[in-house]
């Protein structure tokens, strides 16, 4: 079984963006892979341990400089990267709809049988590639995937959790699942990355597969004024529950 | 001014709640027009539903489990939307997938998290856990479909509130360029395969090219059959890419109240010519469901996102017992939801669906009281939008003392009790009594402000 998981990269989410004459400025951020796609990494490297006939390939639409990273996703445990290369654009100006198109033209010459996305990226957190992506692929797709349970020839049991539900599928492949696992508490070691040392990168150039952009949708970032609050101090609580309640 | 929006809401127990209610009012501000699409619900409980034009009612022998049949209900979506100006469904439900998926039958993108609408095509969204807001507008036609947030909408009865800085972020209509403008690099006009079919929407931007697909017209049709006036109408729809028929039947209700409203002085509301369309829908078995099952919550507590009042502590309570054991009661006399941050889940004093921060949920609560928690800045994230913050924290010097409006250097166990204590003294029983008198005092204090900012 071919297993496709898509990996975002993003500036780090820890550290807050700042504008600078309104652009926002990431001088001092890191890249880092968005932590819910990780976790979607790990959770399926472990599934993997089951199952080991599987092959695990990460799909990364970013920009070359981006590269250095991709060297830690092979040493968590995956088979081979398909790194696709944003020359000439802008990687953060390339939103959900597109991001679906360049996939689904790799998962249908690839052909996969599973395609894992997460539920959102941390950054602009919109959620849309997943969906778009069962659209564009025409098959069926389960989301609040929060566990894979089993695996047979043809078909995958997973686990959804939905608010106070848990609710277990079976879903026929190929398909698609939106993700959120738990974070993993599984480190990348330095023996993990030697092993990695010989796995392969393939890399695609978004530029030569015929797609003609135009923009969709525009935007202006601003940061939003932080409310002006009274800092006043109270003695005791019955000041403090008469101040609210009273 | 936006002509004809489509929501998409579901009831519980064949009953909406007080948000889709909300998100209903927050989109009639810029809607001339509102349809509501509405699942797992019947006549009388869409009845209750208010500032609404029409209600596409579906019919099915057993309530739609969404994760099951999303395929299905998409692609009824799909066909829905090219109707409407605007398509909204809340960003926290499924049903934020489902209008992901059908944006892409048409080749559309979605803007999620909005939480304000400034002009026509203005949607205001939060990225980066709410630390940046952005202005984002469509560069193609309508549809547009938007997922709203709503629980950044702070008062969505007293209308969008348009603060002086989103004013001069608009131009015309446009967006100002003076600022990070990015046009996204999207194509309109690709055909996408769904089920083995192409499709393809018609627009005059349609620029994004794959030269291996075709364009076909006719895949989403539209049908209905009125039922009541026995008058054939179209305006319903007929989804055959994947072999569904619908049909749907239209009850025309002149005056649902059976009431003469004065038509000068007719509030949103009573809207007397709402029309009822029902949709057959199909369930198939797409997905098998082996196993249901539902996960124990706390019914005393209301959801930590929708709460009127927050309390959260941090791992200066030490254990899950501790953690429980004292905020758990306070919680219920409050009427409040339990919160938690980063470290309190790290040490396994709570679980985490209960974080607040970057990282954790985002809310906007009336009242947010803070035990123990010294204000990170990730932590501060997640509550910056409540409406009051107080602090309590023996340290004077945590940060969070800085970013509350009061604040207690006191031991927060103390305080916990003596809250309690003064609860019960005053016989405080009833919640919506507290909530009342905290808007009140809010709303006080609001006018106190302002009048001293005049003077």
């Amino acid at each position: 079984m071919k297993v496709g998981v898509t990996a975002k990269i993003i500036y780090d989410p820890e550290i807050e963006p700042v504008l600078n004459n309104g652009i926002l400025c990431y001088e001092k951020s890191k890249r880092v892979i968005d932590p819910i796609d990780e976790a979607n990494i790990a959770a399926i490297v472990k599934f993997k341990e089951t199952y080991p006939s599987m092959i695990i390939t990460v799909i990364c639409l970013s920009k070359e400089s981006d590269s250095n990273l991709l060297k830690h996703i092979l040493g968590m445990g995956v088979d081979e990267i398909m790194f696709i290369k944003t020359i000439n654009y802008d990687d953060s100006i390339i939103d959900g709809l597109t991001r679906a198109k360049v996939l689904k033209r790799l998962i249908v010459t690839e052909k996969y049988d599973l395609v894992i996305t997460g539920k959102s990226s941390s950054d602009n957190n919109s959620g849309f590639v997943g969906p778009a992506l069962a659209t564009f692929l025409g098959w069926c797709q389960l989301y609040y995937v929060c566990e894979l349970v089993d695996k047979s020839v043809d078909q995958l049991i997973v686990r959804c959790k939905l608010r106070n539900r848990i609710m277990t599928f079976v879903a026929k492949l190929p398909c698609v699942l939106v993700c959120e696992f738990d974070k993993s508490e599984r480190c990348v070691s330095m023996f993990d990355l030697i092993r990695a040392k010989n796995k392969k990168i393939k890399v695609k150039f978004m530029n030569k597969l015929n797609l003609i952009y135009n923009s969709c949708v525009s935007v202006v970032n601003y940061v939003g004024p932080n409310k002006v609050r009274k800092k006043k101090a109270l003695n005791d609580v019955n000041s403090l529950m008469t101040t609210l309640f009273s | 001014m936006i002509k004809n929006s489509l929501i998409i809401l579901e009831a519980k127990n064949n009953k909406f709640s007080s948000d889709d209610q909300k998100l209903i009012n927050f989109i009639s501000k810029s809607s001339e027009k509102i349809s509501i699409l509405t699942v797992n619900c019947n006549y009388a409980c869409a009845k209750t539903l208010k500032k609404v034009n029409k209600i596409y009612l579906l019919a099915t022998k057993i309530p739609i489990n969404i994760v099951r049949n999303n395929c299905t209900f998409a692609l009824l979506v799909a066909g829905l939307i090219l109707d409407y100006d605007l398509v909204v469904a809340d960003v926290d439900s499924c049903y934020h997938n489902v209008i992901c998926r059908a944006a892409a039958a048409v080749n559309r993108y979605v803007i999620s998290n909005v939480y304000n609408i400034l002009d026509d095509n203005i949607f205001v969204r939060t990225i980066h856990a709410g630390k940046i807001n952005q202005h984002v507008g469509f560069e193609c036609g309508k549809p547009w479909l938007i997922s709203v947030k709503l629980s950044l909408i702070f008062n969505p009865d007293e209308g969008l509130t348009t603060t002086k800085q989103d004013k001069d972020h608009k131009c015309n209509g446009k967006l100002n360029s003076n600022v990070e403008t990015k046009d996204q690099n999207v194509g309109i006009g690709v055909c996408n395969n769904i089920d083995g079919k192409d499709k393809r929407t018609n627009d005059s931007k349609d620029s994004l090219t794959d030269n291996n697909k075709t364009v076909r017209e006719g895949v989403i049709q539209h049908e209905v059959i009125v039922s009541d006036v026995g008058v054939q109408e179209s305006g319903g729809v007929n989804i055959n890419s994947v072999g569904l028929e619908v049909k749907s039947c239209e009850i025309k209700s002149k005056n649902i109240d059976g009431k003469k409203i004065n038509k000068d002085i007719k509030p949103i509301e009573a809207i007397s010519d709402v029309k009822y369309l029902i949709i057959n829908f199909p369930i198939r078995k797409q997905i098998q469901l082996l196993s249901y099952s539902k996960i124990e919550v706390d019914p005393e507590l209301p959801e930590l996102s929708k709460a009127d009042i927050v309390i959260a502590g941090g791992r200066s309570f030490g254990t899950e017992e501790n953690f429980k054991t004292w905020l758990r009661p306070l919680a219920i006399k409050l009427g409040a939801a339990i919160g938690a941050t980063r470290g309190a889940v790290e040490l396994g004093c709570a679980p985490a669906e209960l974080q607040i921060g970057s990282a954790g949920l985002i809310i906007s609560p009336k009242l947010y009281i803070a035990f123990g928690i010294s204000g990170s800045d990730h932590h501060m994230a997640g509550v910056k939008n409540a409406k009051t913050i107080i602090a309590i924290n023996i340290d004077k010097d945590a940060t969070i003392m800085s970013m509350a409006d009061y604040y207690l250097t006191m031991d927060m166990f103390d305080v916990i009790s003596g809250m309690t204590k003064w609860l019960d003294d005053k016989k405080m029983t009833n919640i919506n009594c507290l909530i009342q008198n905290l808007d009140k005092n809010q709303f006080q204090s609001d006018e106190q402000e302002v009048k001293i900012s005049t003077n």
